[in-house]
């Protein structure tokens, strides 16, 4: 099989005996642009392939690279850790053997060294290759009684041993199944969550509630009912908002909760919001967590790249005993730490989260696509194939660890649910609090509006709709029964991504007055940088 | 009150309903049909309709595998058995322990 979509593409045209040009009609694109991509000059939207796939009559997925196997057969029982050397003049000799001595750095040579028992085994070189123009990739593999079972930061403190004073960067790490059987996973995970709330069939919807500072508790409560009754599923606690005097935790999880199960009541389905219990200390944690618990909520979630993987460890511990959902929610979840996206998922689904934050897989390229997939796979599936495109670089099998829920975020509005839906399918929790918020008519139809589109598209495409290509038509022949979801379509732009602020001011300038307000003195002005004087 | 799938849809018809049995079916996915009379968020175990078994094949003395028509015919059956009951179809997916959808076919039929 090819790797290549270009040639992949060549191959189908011909299969089919049609010309580049008759394609291009097919498929709405122009001539231009298709030889473009059948020449591999350019990195072609998401939205171009699934038109290419659809006239081809193709799934995407023939479309997309086949999973390519590693350089070296996974060996049983070994942690493997593939680094990357960048801007490096090391030959791709050089890079190995760097790398190899900074791992073996503790393993220097003692006068104790004799007396060390026989079976003790060193991290080996397992590979080394140039991956680009002064780039050089590095795989290690280290002995797993190296690293205690049940614990992340032991795996990751062993395999950054190597990143000491090298400049170098992990890109991925290989849980072997006697390690990966050590660790418990999510409590709840994605089957358990659907079954736990009662929902089937369709991708869950979540809002995070805005605006997060500057409200009562018992605002901020009302703003999760309203969504809540509006058909969402899940409101979500900002990632940002901890504990403030004008918001303090303590009111506020009283207050959320009291909403979640009013909107239960009200509606006759299952409500719940996560409440954001990142505090200073493990012990504000789990008391926040208690709280939450002692309140009925059902999920709690934490910044996880802030408070570090034992945190989360131990938290999703506590979660599993006291039957609380952790949610890894926020735009931060995934990019706080230098880890990769991938890697940082693939530990955040061990360490026990049920639920994580993941970018929109509709944004930028094909490229960027495969990226989104590549986080998605690390938290679903079963066994990672080794697929450097997706950000996978070794393969993994979870040997039947629970699948965590992906949560895709990224300011979607009801416009991209239909090629969403196609591209993350059912089995994810679709985060999009900015077009829950900020529709014209209040959070109730707003979320009226996303849930209609959702059910809509969901029903459209069990009776044989493609979503790609038809989901325009589908969403607004659901405006019909709905004036909420009209609203929404008229307000927000196709195509256009807003990440929960549509109606912001426009940005004062130098020396403008702002309306409403009085200067604060009558010889400042606001916004008007102050003048040099001669001392500068 | 709402059901959770679809309920944010109008009330499907008939051949909508088909269309997602017909779609359940394809998947291979077994379907299921539930009925409660008073549902309530908190019943997870709705009273389960048997599905009967598909014409037996004269041929092969096996019954012939399930087709939409014949299970829209058992939500049929199961609504004039049962007038006052909500009535959902369900399918479930064994190979990732998953419920792949769950939706409301009847409501209660009030004043027949």
């Amino acid at each position: 099989m090819d790797t290549n979509l270009a040639s992949r593409l060549k191959t189908l045209i011909q299969q089919r005996g049609l010309t580049a040009a008759g394609l291009a009609r097919q498929a709405g694109l122009s001539v231009a642009s298709l030889s473009r991509i059948l020449s591999g000059q350019t990195n072609p939207s998401f939205q171009s392939v699934s038109r290419i796939a659809a006239a081809l009559g193709v799934g995407l997925e023939s479309l997309s690279p086949a999973p390519t196997q590693a350089t070296a057969p996974l060996a049983e029982n070994t942690v493997r850790a593939v680094y990357t050397l960048e801007n490096t003049d090391h030959s791709t000799q050089e890079a190995g053997q760097l790398m190899l001595q900074a791992a073996l750095g503790s393993w220097s040579h003692s006068w104790m060294h004799p007396y060390v028992a026989e079976g003790i085994e060193a991290p080996t070189l397992a590979s080394a290759s140039q991956s680009g123009s002064h780039r050089q990739q590095v795989q290690l593999a280290f002995p797993h009684q190296l690293v205690e079972g049940g614990s992340v930061a032991s795996l990751l403190s062993v395999v950054t041993s190597a990143l000491s004073g090298t400049g170098a960067r992990l890109l991925d790490v290989t849980v072997p199944p006697t390690l990966i059987r050590t660790f418990s996973g999510p409590a709840f995970g994605l089957r358990g969550l659907r079954d736990t709330f009662n929902k089937h069939g369709r991708p869950l919807l979540a809002c995070t509630i805005r605006p997060m500072h500057g409200l009562s508790p018992r605002l901020y409560g009302r703003a999760a009912f309203e969504a809540l009754i509006g058909g969402v599923d899940i409101t979500v606690d900002p990632a940002l908002l901890h504990s403030i005097p004008s918001n303090p935790w303590r009111e506020r999880f009283r207050f959320v909760a009291e909403a979640a199960a009013a909107a239960s009541r009200e509606t006759n389905e299952f409500k719940t919001h996560a409440v954001n219990i990142t505090a200073p200390t493990m012990e504000d944690m789990l008391e926040r967590a208690t709280w939450a618990k002692e309140l009925e909520l059902a999920m709690v979630m934490v910044d996880t790249a802030a408070i570090g993987w034992s945190a989360v460890q131990s938290l999703g511990a506590f979660c599993a005993k006291n039957e609380l959902i952790l949610c890894a929610l926020g735009t931060r979840s995934l990019n706080g730490s230098m880890l990769s996206e991938q890697l940082q998922a693939k530990l955040l689904r061990i360490c026990g989260a049920d639920a994580v934050s993941t970018g929109s897989p509709l944004r930028g390229n094909v490229s960027n696509r495969r990226y989104v997939t590549g986080v998605l796979s690390a938290l679903r599936d079963d066994s990672l194939p080794a697929q450097p495109e997706a950000g996978h670089h070794l393969p993994q099998p979870f040997e039947g660890l629970t699948a965590a829920i992906p949560a895709v975020g990224g300011g979607h509005n009801p416009w991209q649910f239909p090629r969403l839906i196609d591209a993350i399918g059912d089995n994810a929790l679709i985060q999009c609090g900015g077009a829950v918020m900020s529709h014209p008519w209040g959070g109730q139809a707003g979320a009226t509006a996303c849930r209609t589109a959702i059910e809509a598209l969901v029903q459209a495409r069990g009776e044989g709709h493609n979503l790609n290509v038809e989901g325009r038509s589908i969403l607004l022949k659901a405006a019909k029964y709905s004036p909420d979801l009209k609203q929404a379509l008229d307000t927000f732009q196709e195509g256009s991504f807003l990440f929960g602020v549509v109606h912001t001011l426009s940005r004062p300038t130098e020396g403008s007055i702002l309306p409403g307000t009085n200067n604060p003195s009558p010889t400042i002005t606001p916004f008007r940088r102050p003048e040099p004087t001669n001392e500068d | 009150m709402r059901f959770e799938t679809f309920a944010f849809l109008p009330p499907l018809s008939p051949q909508q309903v088909e269309a997602q049995a017909n779609h359940i079916l394809t998947q291979g996915h077994l379907p299921t049909i539930e009925f409660a009379e008073n549902p309530s968020s908190a019943d997870f175990y709705w009273r389960s309709w048997p599905i009967q078994p598909g014409r037996i094949n004269s041929l092969t003395g096996k019954p012939e595998p399930l087709t939409a028509a014949h299970l829209t015919n058992q939500l049929e059956a199961c609504a004039r058995r049962h007038p006052y009951a909500f009535i959902r179809l369900s399918a479930y997916d064994p190979k990732t322990r998953q419920t792949t959808l769950s939706f409301i076919t009847k409501t209660p039929q009030e004043g027949q």
